[in-house]
């Protein structure tokens, strides 16, 4: 998640800070938690937090993922966040809202997001995606890296292959979406380009994510 | 179709590694990406680990791979066999001559002439040396040894037909001299045949000869003659000759001044010659043109000599001076043409002669005073002149034509003419023999009997012998030759002839009062050209237009003259099938076996087109991004909303 310009991680926090104050502020409990970070240096869970005076703490907590370096915090393990998400939907007892902030570049969150849906949760899922993955600028062979699993893929970009990912990548949001309404989950596909302001007054409403 | 370098096919072993050079391409830049999760999703189906399916989809390799087939191919040297011509050199003789405007062979002999040597040299091989010569009434070299085939397409292109006759042999000698050093030369001549050949020809390489022509159908008016009649009159004398080979009704017409004077219905029968005489047409008229029109399903192939101009002009008479001993015969010659009057001297009288239009002098030559000015004739003279030698006399003369075709012997039969004796004169620089007897004691075997020339500003005629001394005056021949004498030295209208063969000079000796500078002709399109004058003589070439010219002297003083196809050679188009020259063995099929035509410059262009199209399709991402920066540019209301 930390990648991109505007920078997804950045994005999501900023969003997620957002739709925080928006909560507290209408005295609901809220809490936050960072999924596939194993490291000390970034907390992983803010408890439960109440009232627009706590809006603060949320800031702090958030904002510490922005400042703070959490690079080689981040999990090596492809399946770790959704697994996370897993554990967290399996300790909390009051079922509530959940707004799930991630580009969901990994396996695993189906499983993961069905269970939450089964407890009982309101499930947001906010799917946030850079430029360069919606629309990537690749030219000639390549061999691609990737950024948290260092895995790689050989392949020489040109227009069919440019084509053809923007294919993949349509076929995935909309399976995506098929399989959220399927589960009365709300589903909202953002690129970090996108401004605050249309999000919060105009594609969050819109999408029944905020009422 | 079969190849000159095919060694050129080792190169098909770079195609194996173009392949393993894509196949080895290793050199991929390392890009870190967020995630390689959609892109792995992607490339399942194309996994770089199978290395042909790599290949597939690519564009750039499959045209890379054609770009270096087509130019092994180019290199190879394809080539197919043609009909044509093998020959490294070759000479096209194109004949101009007036035979071939005939139209037996649509459009003209000469276009389809053009269109087979077109053919001829498309046929050629690439490097083929190619000359180009025009036989029409002068001999130009159009094209020497160039392999420029554009430029000899275009020659041809610009080929026209000429109004007179062709001598193939200056031609047939260049033709020679060209393909003298040259190890494969062909010479092809373009013609219909009826040309002027050379008795002996040594020329190197093959020469075929590609008869033009299928029909000799033609009538063609041969001779018109404008003579003063009676009352003031004119009367014109034309004669019409059918080449055909079947009887041909035809009719002639006569315009004086353009208006239809007279016209006459002929019925020509096969190969005749028929004379019409045309009396009491307008004495006023300026020219009188005689017209061969259709009377019924004639055939007449060819246009040029089917119209003959004249033009009658009285002239100032000329004086004549006879000194004479007394000489009926003459005398009575010379009454008989009107408007020549005669003053006759006495041989006392010869040495103080006037000056005169002519003077004729019979067996005397004045001893101590010089000759009086104007032209001359001498008549068996006695002795040496300063034109000319008298080194003895010649006994029992057999006199013949010193060549075909000489003017001054139109109509004259030499034969049967018996001569007693003639003074022996060789023939000055200045002079042209018109009769010549043989001598075994002269060095070039011939004496002449009759010589004319033209030597200080002057014409002088030299008959060797006293017509007393032969039958001449008896004989038919007398007459008609005194005629064309009288005619050559007093010509009627200031030297100018009534009718000229095309191409044939007009020579004229000016009067000491013209003035050189006014001196213009005015050809029968309009045009006016400067003829060339020296020693006031006046030498005009450019006869090669049919139809009027109009001679201006001076302001007042103008004359016309007229160019007709007077030529029974080029009238008889009938086309002939073998050429005869000594010396050459002729062919008469253009080249069985041709060169062999080669394909590699189109193959090498499409290799042309296939790397431009691979340099295009290596950019098309940059070209569409390039071509979408400028619509979105072009676009107002992309530009308002921005472009993404």
């Amino acid at each position: 998640m930390d990648w991109g310009e505007p920078n997804k991680l950045e994005f999501a926090a900023r969003l997620a800070a957002a739709l925080g104050f928006v909560a507290l502020a209408s005295l609901d409990r809220v809490t936050a938690t960072v999924l596939g970070i194993n490291g000390p240096a970034v907390r992983r869970h803010l408890p439960s937090v109440r009232g627009k005076r706590s809006a603060l703490s949320l800031f702090e907590f958030l904002g510490a993922l922005i400042h703070e370096e959490v690079g080689p915090a981040l999990s090596q393990n492809p399946g770790a966040p959704a697994a996370a998400l897993g554990a967290y939907g399996a300790t909390t007892h009051q079922p509530g809202a959940v707004l799930l902030f991630s580009d969901l570049l990994d396996n695993g969150w189906q499983p993961a997001l069905n269970r939450l849906a089964g407890r009982g949760f309101e499930v947001s899922v906010l799917h946030i995606l850079s430029l360069d993955e919606l629309k990537p600028e690749l030219e000639g062979d390549f061999r691609l890296i990737d950024s948290e699993t260092e895995q790689s893929v050989e392949l020489t970009a040109n227009f069919d292959t440019l084509r053809r990912y923007k294919d993949v990548l349509a076929d995935w949001q909309a399976s995506w979406r098929t399989f959220c309404i399927a589960r009365n989950m709300h589903y909202l596909s953002i690129d970090t380009s996108q401004t605050l302001e249309k999000l919060l007054f105009s594609d969050l409403p819109q999408q029944g994510v905020l009422r | 179709m079969s190849f000159l370098a095919p060694t050129a096919f080792f190169l098909a072993g770079l195609l194996p590694v173009i392949l393993v050079m894509y196949l080895l391409k290793l050199r991929r830049s390392e890009r870190t990406v967020s995630s390689t999760y959609l892109w792995q999703q992607m490339v399942q189906d194309v996994q770089a680990n199978a290395p042909w399916q790599r290949l597939r989809y690519n564009l750039l390799l499959l045209l890379q791979l054609l770009f270096l087939v087509f130019m092994i191919l180019a290199l190879a040297r394809p080539f197919t066999q043609a009909q044509g011509i093998s020959s490294q050199t070759v000479v096209f003789i194109i004949d101009t001559s007036a035979s071939m405007t005939a139209s037996d062979v649509s459009p003209t002999r000469l276009e389809a002439a053009k269109d087979q040597a077109h053919r001829l040299v498309e046929s050629l091989h690439d490097n083929a040396r190619v000359t180009l010569i025009d036989a029409g009434q002068e001999t130009r070299l159009l094209i020497a040894s160039s392999n420029d085939h554009l430029q000899v397409h275009q020659a041809i292109d610009e080929l026209q037909p000429g109004a007179a006759g062709s001598d193939l042999e200056v031609a047939l000698q260049l033709a020679a001299a060209i393909t003298a050093r040259q190890p494969d030369a062909e010479t092809i001549l373009l013609s219909d045949g009826n040309v002027t050949l050379p008795d002996r020809l040594a020329i190197h390489g093959k020469l075929t000869y590609l008869p033009i022509g299928l029909s000799g159908e033609n009538q063609a008016i041969s001779l018109l003659n404008l003579q003063p009649g009676l009352e003031g009159g004119l009367t014109a004398f034309a004669t019409v000759i059918n080449f055909s080979e079947q009887a041909e009704p035809r009719r002639i017409a006569f315009y004086a001044d353009d208006e239809l004077a007279a016209a006459f219905d002929l019925q020509l029968p096969p190969g005749s010659e028929q004379s019409v005489l045309a009396p009491d047409l307008p004495g006023s008229a300026q020219k009188v043109e005689a017209r061969l029109l259709p009377a019924g399903p004639a055939v007449d192939y060819l246009a040029a000599d089917d119209r003959a101009l004249a033009t009658y002009q009285p002239g100032e008479p000329v004086s004549v001076t006879l000194a004479s001993p007394g000489n009926l015969f003459l005398e009575t010659a010379l009454s008989l043409f009107p408007g020549l009057p005669v003053t006759q001297v006495n041989p006392g009288g010869v040495e103080s002669l006037p000056a005169a239009g002519f003077t004729i002098l019979d067996g005397i030559t004045p001893i101590t005073s010089s000759l009086p000015a104007g032209n001359l004739l001498f008549i068996g003279p006695l002795r040496s002149t300063e034109y000319f030698t008298v080194t003895g006399t010649l006994a029992s003369p057999v006199p013949r034509a010193a060549s075909e075709d000489h003017p001054l012997l139109r109509y004259v039969n030499l034969e049967g003419i018996n001569i007693l004796d003639s003074a022996r004169i060789p023939l000055p620089a200045w002079a042209q023999p018109v009769i010549v007897a043989s001598d075994p004691s002269d060095p070039t075997g011939e004496i002449p009997l009759l010589f004319t020339g033209q030597v200080d500003g002057r014409r002088v005629a030299v008959l060797a012998f006293d017509i007393r001394h032969s039958d001449l005056p008896l004989q038919v021949a007398f007459p008609v030759l005194f005629s064309n004498l009288v005619d050559w030295l007093a010509p009627g209208r200031s030297g100018v002839p009534a009718s000229l063969q095309p191409g044939a000079p007009l020579t004229l000796l000016l009067p000491p009062s013209a003035e050189t500078e006014q001196i213009t002709i005015t050809r029968p399109d309009g045009t006016t050209d400067h003829p060339e004058i020296h020693n006031a003589q006046l030498i005009y070439t450019r006869t090669d237009q049919l139809g009027l010219y109009r001679l201006n002297l001076s302001d007042e003083q103008a004359y016309t003259f007229a160019v007709n196809l007077f030529a029974p050679g080029e009238s008889q188009i009938s086309p002939t099938q073998t050429l005869n020259i000594s010396g050459v063995p002729l062919t008469t099929q253009a080249a069985g076996q041709g060169a062999p035509r080669e394909w590699w410059r189109a193959l090498a262009l499409i290799a042309l087109g296939v790397l431009t199209a691979e340099w295009l399709v290596y950019h098309r991402p940059t070209l569409s991004r390039l071509y979408r920066q400028i619509s979105a540019g072009l676009d107002p209301a992309t530009k308002k909303h921005g472009y993404r």
